[in-house]
């Protein structure tokens, strides 16, 4: 078991490195921070020479990389170019936002995928069963942004219900929870479905309801506590997956969360902001991988044979 | 993907049943509404110049966010009452005045050109990939496959503004960066036959009459996989149309005045915020969610047909 988790830490460790690696390549071929301020007048050949030495630019690419890991590893991702605060406070002060949403996003996933996996696997080709899959139907056909943009036609304009967008009260998490958790509750839905399905063909749930068991206890009880292991695994992996998913919803609602800062980074060419953040985002899912793992590790004494 | 056909399928043929319950039947077993959405998906962008009946990319300032033909508007009152014909926008006109309909028939081009040539190249690669990876084994093996880890490490979209900022936005960049967001899946599918293969005895056999590794791989082991990669690439249809819509909504994709229709949409989010204009925006949502729902049917039924093993993908 140690050797185990031995290798597979290392594993995301690397991941950690590769991928902040290709990131911190590619913010440098998109250009020399410091042209970004070649038009406003701000830079002297001097600046230029000093801003060089500050951010580390004068010295060679695998050299750059290093220097930054080094300090990222202690928290220090460097000044944000655009506004000079510490790029890792910004990040920081974002990360609950996007946290707060991903949550919720999660919980929403795993309220509407379950009873609804486990009613249309229960009561098969019924009402129940088509609503299921029809949710999962759209969930996997529609755009994220487009549902967003739809709700906010339905629940916003011509309702008026809902806020439109922005961070507050309880009613502005509604319509991006139900955006980005859409997707997973279906992923959710079919998985806990199949896995019914499977888990009431087997002998022992044969056995309860011989012995006149109620069918309830059957389904919840004896049922659905097995059944319910790959889908509670893969809900680890949904939450890693939102961190991709809350870009676009953060978007679309105008969301002051991590998604959001990254993308406006990206698009200024501020390198140590969108480092940092991509390296978040990275670390955040080798985690949940590595923690997805493990779990599975303890669960099916198997895996870690192999 | 979707569970649409993944029932048991029945086998008992409409035998003596007639009319409507025959035809009924043939609909539940074939993927026949899938492939008519994705046939007449495939005209608008083959003929799209025979069939948009308006020039897609032409400004017309007048009919700004004109309503649809079928809506009774103010804007058609005041054309009639400026002596002019009220105009037959068939989905309305966008912000530019452009014609929605005409758009959305030319937006098919880019969103099934730029699928097949980036599934291809992300297929080509992540089989190849696969196969070296599942046939070789040992150290290759680890290597390719703790590439994939990283490659999942960094979140698909990201990567891609980056690509795209260092690359400049064009319809290359698009196609490199959807590509590598889809060579993994296949990769790691086909590693996985390929390993299987690998221990069969007529491999084995090809390896002792002396054939060499690039001989077994592709006339012993690729066609084993094949199965498997076209449905890896017909799953892959619809996350690829909807990453594209993604990247055109961000403002990454194709560059304007091309039609694309994930760019159409965030083209008319104002509007539709203000109510000044529901159908830019909603058009072109459908028509990313009938073809991507099309083709994640079509992918379905090829793969119970095929491959009832993948149905956990």
């Amino acid at each position: 078991m140690i050797r185990f988790l031995v290798r597979r830490f290392s594993f995301g460790v690397l991941s950690v490195i590769g991928a902040t690696f290709i990131v911190f390549v590619l913010s440098r071929l998109a250009g020399d921070p410091r042209n970004l301020y070649l038009g406003t007048g701000m830079i002297t050949p001097e600046i230029w020479e000093q801003w060089g030495r500050d951010f580390g630019l004068d010295k060679p690419l695998p050299v750059q990389y290093w220097i930054w890991l080094k300090d990222a590893v202690q928290l220090d991702f460097g000044e944000s170019i655009q506004t000079g605060h510490q790029a890792f406070e910004t990040i920081k002060e974002k990360v609950p936002a996007t946290l707060q949403l991903a949550g919720a996003a999660w919980v929403f996933a795993l309220m509407v995928g379950i009873p609804l996996g486990v009613l249309s696997a229960t009561k098969r080709s019924s009402a129940f069963d088509l609503t299921g899959r029809t949710f999962a139907l759209f969930g996997q056909a529609l755009p994220p942004f487009f549902l967003g943009l739809m709700l906010i036609l339905i629940f916003s304009v011509t309702l008026g219900w809902l806020p439109t967008s922005q961070r507050g009260g309880w009613e502005h998490y509604i319509l991006p929870m139900v955006t980005l958790g859409w997707l997973p509750a279906a992923a959710v839905l079919r998985l806990v479905r199949s896995s019914m399905l499977e888990t009431l063909d087997s002998e022992y749930i044969k056995l309860a309801r011989a012995k006149g068991v109620a069918n309830w206890k059957v389904i919840w009880k004896h049922a659905f506590k097995n059944a319910a292991i790959p889908p509670l695994t893969m809900s680890a992996l949904i939450l890693a997956s939102f961190l991709t998913g809350t870009v676009v919803t953060e978007t679309v609602f105008a969301w002051p969360g991590l998604g959001r800062l990254v993308v406006t980074a990206i698009n200024n060419n501020d390198f140590p902001v969108m480092t940092g953040a991509v390296l978040v985002f990275t670390v955040l899912y080798v985690i949940t991988v590595f923690l997805v793992d493990i779990s599975y590790a303890l669960i099916d004494p198997r895996i870690r044979i192999k | 993907m979707v569970e649409a056909f993944s029932e048991p399928m029945k086998v008992n043929l409409p035998n003596g049943k007639t009319g409507i319950s025959k035809y009924f039947q043939i609909v539940r077993r074939y993927p026949v509404i899938p492939l008519l959405i994705i046939l007449v998906i495939f005209t608008f962008a083959i003929f799209s110049a025979l069939i948009a009946p308006k020039d897609p990319e032409i400004n017309s300032l007048r009919h700004r966010n004109y309503p649809p033909v079928w809506l009774d508007s103010e804007k058609d009152a005041t054309e009639v009452a400026a002596g002019r014909e009220a105009a037959d926008f068939v989905l309305g006109a966008d912000a530019l005045g452009r014609d929605v309909f005409s758009r959305i028939v030319y937006g098919a081009r880019v969103s099934l050109v730029v699928a097949a040539v980036a599934i291809s190249a992300g297929l080509f690669i992540g089989s190849s990939l696969g196969l070296i990876s599942g046939y070789f084994g040992g150290l290759i093996d680890e290597a390719i496959m703790r590439l994939l880890d990283v490659n999942s490490a960094i979140p698909f979209i990201l990567l891609a503004l980056m690509v795209v900022i260092v690359m400049g936005q064009s319809f290359t960049t698009l196609i490199i960066v959807l590509a590598l967001s889809n060579w993994s899946g296949p990769a790691r599918l086909v590693r996985g036959q390929a390993l299987q293969i690998r221990t069969m005895d007529y491999v084995q056999f090809s390896r002792i009459s002396g054939a060499s590794d690039t001989r077994i791989l592709v006339k012993h082991i690729l066609p084993g996989t094949r199965n498997i990669i076209v449905v890896a690439a017909t799953l892959e249809v619809g996350a690829v149309i909807l990453a594209e819509s993604i990247l055109s909504y961000l403002g990454a994709g194709v560059p304007p005045p091309t039609p694309a229709w994930g760019s159409m949409i965030s083209d008319g989010r104002e509007y539709l915020l203000t109510g000044a204009g529901w159908w830019i925006t909603v058009f072109p949502g459908f028509a990313i969610f009938l073809t991507v729902l099309a083709f994640n049917f079509l992918g379905d039924w090829l793969r119970d047909r095929w491959d009832p093993r993948l149905r956990q993908l």
